[in-house]
C-alpha cells in the first residue's frame, strides 16, 4: 500500500493544529483529568483527519502484476516471413509468462481487432495461429496502441509490444504512444524488417479527363525503380492490350513514358499500365489507371427489370437518336467510373431488391454532383411496390413512396421469426434484415419480430403493432439476447394467433435461420394456410441437406419462397423484396384517363387530350418543389420532374410496357413524349474551355484545371462549385485556388483503392458557367508503396513509450515498471472519520455520565429482564402495602389487648413510635423478600439489626410490638 | 417505560424483517428446491484445446475424469478438477458438433455426429477405431443423431431427429435392428428427441424435447409413459435436453429452457428442482448436458456459460423422497 498526497502543502499545518489544540487545552480544565486527555487526544486525530484530507492522501495498492498487450502488424505491407516470425515470437512470449502475469494479443491493419483478452498463462492452450482479420490495405498504429490501452487491466503494471514495419499509411502513432506514456504504460517495438532493393514501382497514368473523339492525346506512365534495369511496359485501353514496349528503367529517378493515343468511340475509357520487371519482388504496385471521357452524343443506361426481350421502349428511343445501352439490373456497375459515360439512366419497373444500397448511394451521388439524369418508370415492381421507401434513390426522385393524404389504405403485417444465434455476426444481420424490411413499411403497416431468448424462451422483441416507431423497434431488435432455438413450433404459432387476430390485408411471415430447429407441426401449417398467411423462409449457413428440406418444406407449404443464402450480403436485398409483399396494396390496376395538370417542356407539342388511356399506376406521393404536369384520375402524380442537384430527374408512375401502357404502343406519340422527357433529363455537355486533369501524388489526389475563352485566352479569377466522389460512394467537396494563368488546382485525400470522381462547375465573368468532370483511380493500396520498413518511427514510438526494442532473445514480462494502479482517494474516509471524532468530542465534553448509576441501570435491567414480571411486582407492592396495614392494625389490636394485661406507657407515644417506623423500609425489606439474592437484602439486614440495635434500651414493649409486626408479616 | 421496551421491539422487528424474508421466504416462493452444493465450476472459454466453446455432451469415465464434445469440434478428457488430459478432433464439425455420447460395451466411445448423419466409435484414448451410419429417412439410416445409450441388452440406442423423430436400435456392429417413434405430440411420437438413458430397471427414458415431456419405454419399444408439459413447476418441463441416471433408480432431466436440473422418481413423480439462470456457480445458462459419475456427482453442461459444474445432492435424501412418492401412486410397470 502505497500513501500518496496530491497537495502536500497542506500538511504544514499540522504542527500548528497540534499546537493549537493543545494550547487551548486549558479551557478543558473544568473536566476531569482523564477525560480531559481523551477530549485532546481526539482533537488532535480530529484535525489531523482533516488535514490529511485536505493533503488529498490516497492509497494505491501496489500491484506486483504485470499485463502484456501484443499488437502485431498485419496489414499488406509485411512480407510473409516476417509475418511468420511474428506467432513465432508471440508464441515463444507467451512461455516466458510469470503465473501471475496477463498476456493478450490484438492484431492490426487499417483497424484493429482482439484476438485475445489480457489473461493467465493457459497450460494447455497453445496458440496456434492468429485468428483474426483486420483491414489489411491500411496500416493504423495509433488505433491499435489506443486499442491496446483500452484492453489492458487497471490494476497491473502495462506494456504494450507491437510488432510492425512502422510504415504507417493512417493515423498518428506518435500521439497515441504519448497517451500511452501517459498512463504509465511501457511501448516495447518488435521491428519487423525488410528492405526491397529489386522493387520497381508503378506510379501512377496520367491522361486528359475529357477528349474527343479521333483526337490525338497523350497517356503517360511514371515508373520508378531503384536500380538501373530493363522490363516490359504494357498499356491496357479498356482492359485490351493496346501496347507492349520493351524500356530501359534508369535507377532513382522517376521514369516517363508517353503514349500517343486517340479513341473512336464516345464515352468513358479506361487506360491502365503494368511493368514487368524480372526479378521484381513486389508485384501488387505494378499497375496504375487513369480515365478518361470522350465526348459524343449524349448516351442512357437503360436498366430493365423484366425480360429484356419484352422491351419496346428502347427501340423507339434509338428511332429518335437517342442512344441508349440496355441492361439488366445485375450488370448494374458497382464502378462510379463506368457511369461516367453516361448521360442519364432509366430504371424501368426495377425493384429496390434488384440493385444493393451502395449502387442505390452511387445513383444519388452521380445525379447530384456530376449533373448525370434519372427517370424511373413504374410497373408492379417499381415505386413503393418495389421498395423504394428510405432509399437514397427515393431522396433523389420527385416523388416519396409513402402516400400520406389517402384516408383508407389497406395495410399489410409482416412477423420476422429470428433464429440467427448460429449465423457469423447473426446480431449484426438480424439488425439489417429488420432495417431493410422496416424501411419498406409505411407507418400504418403492422410489424413484428420473434425470437428464442435466453434466458426467457421464445418472446417478441417488438409485438405485432404499426410500424411508427422505427428507430425504437431496430432497437429492441439490436439489443436482443439471441439464443438457439429448439423448434420453430412455438414462434410460429405466437406469430399465427396474432396474424389471424389483426385487421391487415396481407399477412406475411419471414423466417430467418440456419435450418436447425425442428419443424412446426402439420396442423399449424394447415392453420396458416386456412387463414392466408404466408411464410417465406430464409435459409443461411445450413447445416447439410436436412434443414434445407426443413424450410424448404416450410416454405413451400407456406405458399412463399425459400432462398439459400451463400453471401450474407444477399440479405437485406432479400428481406427487401419480402417486405414489398406486403406493400403490393400500393397499386392501383384500373384504367384512366392521364389529367395534364401543368405545361412542362417534356410536353412540348403534345395535347391535352391526346393521352391514350393507362391501365394502372403505383400510388406515390409528390414532394413540395417537384412539378407534376400529369395526374391518374385519383389525382396521384403521374409524371413528375424537378432538378436534384446538377442533374434532373423524373418519375413516371405507370409503366412503359404492354401491361399497363398497352394503348399508348398504338399512339403515334408514344416516342415522342419518351425521347422529350430523356432528353430533358441529360446532363449538359462541357465545353471545351475547361481541361481536367486528375492524378494521384504521395497519398493524395491533385485536380488541375486550365480554363480558356473562346479565343483561347486564359480565364482568371473563376469561382468553383466542385465535389469529389470516393469509392465508398462518398461526396467531399473541393475547394480549387488559382495557381498560375488559367490554372487552378485542388486536392483531395486519398484512403482507399477505387475510382476517385471529380466533378467542377466553374463560374466566371460574363455569365460565363461551365461545367467538367473527371478523376483517377487508385490502383493498389498504399500499403505497397513503401520499399523498407520504417525503423524511424519504431524508435520514436519507443522512446516516448520508454519501451525496448525485443528480438528473439529478449525477455519480454519484464516487471521493471512503476505500479500503474489508479490510487484511491481517501478524503471521503478520513472525513467521515472527523465527524465521528467530533461527535464523540462533543460528547465527551458535555455528557457528564454517572458510571454508578449506569451501573446500577444494568444491574436493574439484568434483573428485570430475568424476572419478566411486571405485573406481578405492582400488584406485590399493593399486596404488602395492605399486609402491612393490616400488620398495623393488628399490632394495635394486640398491643390493646396486652394493655388490658399490664399497664402500658402512654398508648399515643406507641403508636407515634410505630407510626415512625418507615413504612418504606418495611416495603423494601418486603421487595426483598421474593427476590432471591438482591443486593438489598444484606443492605437491609444490617439496617434492620441497626434498628434492632438502636432500640435495645427502648420499650422492650415498643421492640415487642415491632417483633409482633413482622412476624405477621411472614 | 414499558412503551419505551415496546418501541425498541418493534423497531428490531422492523429492521429484521427484510433480513428473515430475504432468507426464508424467497425460498418459499421458489417451490421444492433441492439442497445442492457445488463442488466444482470450471471452464476457460476458448476454441484452444483446454479451453470450452459452448460445451453440450458429457461422459463421466470410470477413472473419475469426464469426456466434453463443445463447438470447437474437440473431443476432450479433463480431468475432475479441469486438466485437461487428452484432447482430439472429431473428422469434421463445421456444420455442427454432437450433443450425445456414451460407453459401448467394450469401455470405447460411441459419439453421435449429429450433422453428419453417423456414429462415430473411439477408444478411450481417442484413436479412432469406425463408424457407421448414412444419412436418410429408411430404417436404419440416420439425419440428426442427436442421443446414444448403450442398453443393457448390449445394443445401442439412437434418438434422432431432423425428419423422422424416432429411436433406432443398432447392434454394435451397426446392424438395424428396430426403430419406433415418428414426429408427433402422440405418445410414442417425438418432436425433437434428444438426450436417453436407460434406468436400474432397464427402461429406456428419452428426452423429447420439442413436447416437452419424458418418456418410459421397454427395450421393445413400447410406451410405459409419457409424462410432462411446458412449464415452470416441478413436474413440468422446458425443453429438457438430457436425461441421466442417477443411484436408487432416481433420474434426472436438464432443461435446457428452465436452466435447471429436475430430479424424477422412478415413478415419473417429481423429486424437486435445481439451479437457475444466470452465471454463478449453481446456475446455469441454456444447459445442454447433465450426467451422474461413479461417486454420485451430478455433472452439467452449462453450455453457454462455457463450463461443467459438478453438483453434490443428498441422494438418501432424494431416493426416500422416490419411494414414498411412488409408494402414493398406482405403480403400472
Amino acid at each position: 500500500m502505497e500513501l500518496r498526497f496530491t497537495s502536500t502543502v497542506w500538511l504544514l499545518l499540522l504542527v500548528p493544529a497540534v499546537v493549537y489544540v493543545w494550547a487551548m487545552g486549558w479551557r478543558l480544565a473544568t473536566l476531569g483529568k482523564a477525560r480531559r486527555l481523551t477530549v485532546l487526544l481526539l482533537r488532535t486525530l480530529l484535525f489531523a483527519c482533516l488535514i490529511l484530507a485536505l493533503a488529498g492522501m490516497e492509497a494505491s495498492r501496489t500491484n506486483d502484476d504485470l499485463a502484456v498487450m501484443f499488437a502485431v502488424d498485419a496489414s499488406d505491407s509485411i512480407p510473409q516471413e516476417l509475418r511468420e516470425y511474428s506467432l513465432v515470437f508471440v508464441q515463444k512470449a507467451l512461455e516466458q509468462m510469470g503465473r501471475k502475469d496477463r498476456a493478450g494479443i490484438l492484431l492490426f491493419g487499417g483497424d484493429a481487432s482482439i484476438e485475445r483478452n489480457p489473461q493467465p498463462q493457459d497450460p494447455q492452450g497453445k496458440l496456434e495461429k492468429f485468428e483474426s482479420v483486420p483491414d489489411r490495405t491500411q496500416t493504423n498504429i495509433a488505433d491499435a496502441v489506443r486499442l491496446a490501452m483500452a484492453a489492458l487491466p487497471a490494476d497491473a503494471k502495462k506494456r504494450i509490444v507491437v510488432l510492425s514495419d512502422g510504415n504507417e499509411t493512417t493515423g498518428q502513432a506518435e500521439e497515441a504512444a504519448r497517451a500511452a506514456a501517459a498512463n504509465h504504460i511501457a511501448l516495447d517495438v518488435v521491428p519487423l524488417r525488410y528492405q526491397y532493393r529489386n522493387d520497381v514501382i508503378l506510379d501512377k497514368v496520367v491522361v486528359e479527363n475529357q477528349v474527343s473523339v479521333n483526337e490525338p492525346f497523350d497517356v503517360s506512365v511514371y515508373v520508378e525503380s531503384p536500380a538501373d534495369t530493363k522490363g516490359k511496359l504494357h498499356i491496357f485501353r479498356d482492359r485490351q492490350l493496346v501496347a507492349t514496349q520493351d524500356v530501359t528503367l534508369e535507377g532513382g529517378k522517376k521514369n516517363r513514358f508517353v503514349l500517343p493515343e486517340q479513341v473512336k468511340d464516345s464515352g468513358f475509357h479506361t487506360y491502365s499500365a503494368q511493368i514487368e520487371v524480372p526479378g521484381d519482388v513486389n508485384p501488387e504496385n505494378n499497375t496504375a489507371g487513369s480515365f478518361t471521357m470522350a465526348q459524343g452524343e449524349p448516351r442512357v443506361l437503360y436498366v430493365e427489370g423484366g425480360p429484356l426481350e419484352e422491351n419496346r421502349l428502347v427501340a423507339m428511343l434509338r428511332a429518335e437518336q437517342v442512344q441508349c445501352d440496355l441492361i439488366p439490373p445485375e450488370n448494374f456497375p458497382h464502378d462510379p467510373a463506368e457511369l461516367q459515360s453516361y448521360n442519364s439512366i432509366v430504371f424501368s419497373n426495377v425493384p429496390a431488391s434488384a440493385v444493393t444500397r451502395g449502387q442505390m448511394q452511387l445513383i444519388e451521388r452521380v445525379v447530384h454532383d456530376l449533373g448525370i439524369g434519372f427517370i424511373m418508370i413504374g410497373g408492379e415492381q417499381g415505386f413503393g411496390a418495389g421498395g423504394w421507401q428510405d432509399t437514397p434513390v427515393e431522396e433523389a426522385l420527385p416523388v416519396s413512396m409513402e402516400i400520406k393524404h389517402k384516408k383508407v389504405l389497406p395495410q399489410g403485417a409482416l412477423v420476422l421469426v429470428l433464429h440467427t444465434m448460429e449465423i457469423p455476426e447473426g446480431e449484426y444481420w438480424g439488425r439489417e434484415i429488420a432495417i431493410a424490411a422496416l424501411n419498406v413499411l409505411s407507418s400504418r403497416d403492422l410489424f413484428g419480430a420473434l425470437a428464442y431468448i435466453y434466458p426467457g424462451g421464445e418472446q417478441w422483441l417488438v409485438p405485432l403493432q404499426p410500424a411508427e416507431d422505427k428507430a425504437a423497434m431496430r432497437r429492441a431488435i439490436h439489443g436482443a439476447n439471441n439464443g438457439d432455438m429448439p423448434t420453430f413450433q412455438p414462434t410460429m404459432q405466437m406469430a399465427y394467433d396474432k396474424l389471424k387476430a389483426c385487421n391487415a390485408s396481407v399477412k406475411h411471415i419471414v423466417i430467418i435461420s440456419d435450418g436447425d430447429p425442428a419443424p412446426p407441426s402439420p396442423s399449424l401449417l394447415q392453420a396458416m394456410r386456412d387463414a392466408k398467411i404466408t411464410v417465406s423462409t430464409v435459409h443461411i449457413a445450413g447445416h447439410g441437406p436436412a434443414d434445407q428440406s426443413t424450410m424448404k418444406k416450410v416454405a413451400d407449404e407456406g405458399g412463399g419462397r425459400y432462398y439459400q443464402v451463400a453471401n450474407n450480403q444477399e440479405l437485406p436485398q432479400i428481406f427487401v423484396k419480402e417486405a414489398a409483399v406486403v406493400r403490393k396494396s400500393l397499386i392501383f390496376e384500373e384504367p384512366f384517363k392521364p389529367i395534364v395538370q401543368s405545361e412542362s417542356e417534356a410536353l412540348v407539342g403534345i395535347g391535352r387530350d391526346e393521352y391514350p388511356i393507362l391501365r394502372g399506376y403505383v400510388g406515390s406521393e409528390p414532394k413540395d418543389l417537384a412539378d407534376v404536369p400529369l395526374i391518374t384520375d385519383k389525382k396521384d402524380p403521374l409524371l413528375a420532374h424537378w432538378r436534384y442537384g446538377m442533374g434532373k430527374t423524373a418519375a413516371f408512375t405507370s409503366d412503359a410496357r404492354m401491361r399497363w401502357a398497352a394503348e399508348w404502343f398504338s399512339w403515334n406519340k408514344m416516342a415522342k413524349f419518351w425521347s422529350q422527357i430523356v432528353r430533358w433529363s441529360l446532363r449538359a455537355q462541357s465545353s471545351r474551355n475547361l481541361q481536367m486533369t486528375t492524378t494521384i501524388d504521395q497519398g493524395q489526389g491533385k485536380v488541375v484545371v486550365d480554363a480558356v475563352d473562346d479565343e483561347g485566352k486564359f480565364l482568371n479569377f473563376l469561382n468553383y462549385t466542385a465535389r469529389v466522389i470516393t469509392p465508398e460512394y462518398k461526396s467531399d467537396p473541393l475547394e480549387f485556388r488559382q495557381t498560375g494563368p488559367g490554372r487552378y488546382e485542388a486536392t483531395f485525400p486519398v484512403n482507399q483503392v477505387g475510382s476517385y470522381l471529380v466533378s467542377a462547375e466553374a463560374k466566371g465573368e460574363g455569365g460565363f458557367d461551365d461545367l467538367i468532370s473527371g478523376g483517377t483511380s487508385l490502383a493498389y493500396s498504399p500499403e505497397f508503396q513503401s520499399r523498407a520498413s520504417n525503423d524511424a518511427l519504431l524508435r520514436k514510438l519507443r522512446e516516448i513509450g520508454h519501451g525496448r526494442e525485443l528480438g528473439e532473445t529478449s525477455f519480454v514480462f519484464d516487471h521493471n515498471l512503476p505500479s500503474g494502479a489508479a490510487p484511491r482517494p481517501l478524503w471521503p474516509a478520513l472525513t467521515a472519520m472527523a465527524l465521528l471524532l467530533l461527535l464523540m468530542d462533543i460528547f465527551m465534553r458535555r455528557v457528564l455520565v454517572d458510571w454508578a448509576m449506569v451501573k446500577a441501570g444494568l444491574a436493574a435491567a439484568g434483573r428485570w429482564i430475568a424476572s419478566w414480571r411486571p405485573r406481578r411486582r405492582v400488584v406485590e407492592r399493593e399486596e404488602r402495602m395492605e399486609a402491612l396495614l393490616g400488620a398495623k392494625r393488628q399490632a394495635i389490636e394486640t398491643k390493646e389487648a396486652e394493655t388490658v394485661r399490664g399497664a402500658l406507657p402512654d398508648r399515643g407515644d406507641l403508636l407515634e413510635q410505630l407510626d415512625r417506623i418507615e413504612p418504606e423500609e418495611d416495603l423494601a425489606a418486603a421487595a426483598s423478600e421474593p427476590s432471591s439474592a438482591g443486593s438489598k437484602a444484606p443492605r437491609e439486614k444490617p439496617s434492620a439489626a441497626a434498628a434492632d440495635e438502636k432500640k435495645p434500651e427502648g420499650d422492650s414493649f415498643t421492640s415487642k410490638l415491632l417483633e409482633a409486626k413482622k412476624r405477621a408479616k411472614r | 417505560m414499558r412503551f419505551r421496551l415496546f418501541v425498541l421491539i418493534a423497531v428490531l422487528a422492523l429492521f429484521a424483517a427484510p433480513g428473515a424474508w430475504s432468507i426464508w421466504g424467497r425460498r418459499a416462493s421458489h417451490g421444492p428446491e433441492i439442497e445442492f452444493r457445488v463442488a466444482r465450476a470450471w471452464g476457460l472459454p476458448g476454441a484452444q484445446p483446454g479451453q470450452m466453446n459452448l460445451p453440450r455432451a458429457i461422459l463421466p469415465a470410470p477413472d473419475g475424469s469426464i469426456y466434453v464434445i463443445d463447438r470447437s469440434g474437440h473431443v476432450q478428457r479433463f480431468s475432475c478438477d479441469g486438466a485437461l488430459a487428452a484432447c482430439w478432433r472429431l473428422p469434421a464439425w463445421q456444420s455442427g458438433t454432437p450433443t450425445g455420447v456414451c460407453f459401448d460395451a467394450q469401455g470405447g466411445l460411441v459419439v453421435a455426429d449429429c450433422h453428419y448423419a453417423r456414429l462415430l466409435f473411439y477408444t478411450p484414448d481417442g484413436q479412432f477405431e469406425r463408424q457407421f451410419g448414412e444419412y436418410g429417412e429408411a430404417p436404419g439410416q440416420m439425419i440428426f443423431p442427436t442421443g446414444v445409450a448403450l442398453g443393457p441388452d448390449g445394443a445401442l440406442y439412437v434418438t434422432e431427429r431432423g425428419g423422422r423423430d424416432r429411436v433406432q436400435k443398432f447392434s454394435p456392429d451397426g446392424a438395424f435392428l428396430q426403430e419406433w417413434g415418428g414426429f408427433g405430440d402422440q405418445p410414442g411420437q417425438f418432436m425433437r428427441p434428444m438426450g436417453l438413458a436407460f434406468d436400474d430397471r432397464g427402461r429406456l427414458w428419452v428426452a423429447d424435447a420439442g413436447n416437452h415431456r419424458l418418456q418410459i419405454f421397454d427395450t421393445e419399444g413400447n410406451v410405459l409413459r409419457a409424462f410432462g408439459q411446458r412449464g415452470k413447476a416441478p413436474g413440468e418441463f422446458d425443453y429438457p435436453y438430457d436425461v441421466a441416471a442417477g443411484p436408487g433408480g432416481v433420474m434426472l432431466v436438464v432443461e435446457y429452457g428452465n436452466n435447471r436440473v429436475q430430479f424424477v422418481s422412478p415413478g415419473g413423480a417429481s423429486l424437486g428442482v435445481l439451479g437457475a439462470a444466470g452465471r454463478e456457480p449453481g446456475q446455469f445458462a441454456s444447459p445442454w448436458g447433465v450426467a451422474v459419475d461413479k461417486d454420485h456427482l451430478v455433472w452439467v453442461a452449462d453450455t453457454l456459460n462455457n463450463r461443467l459444474q459438478a453438483i453434490e445432492v443428498d441422494w438418501k435424501r432424494l431416493i426416500e423422497e422416490g419411494r414414498m412418492k411412488d409408494k402414493g401412486q398406482r405403480t403400472t410397470d
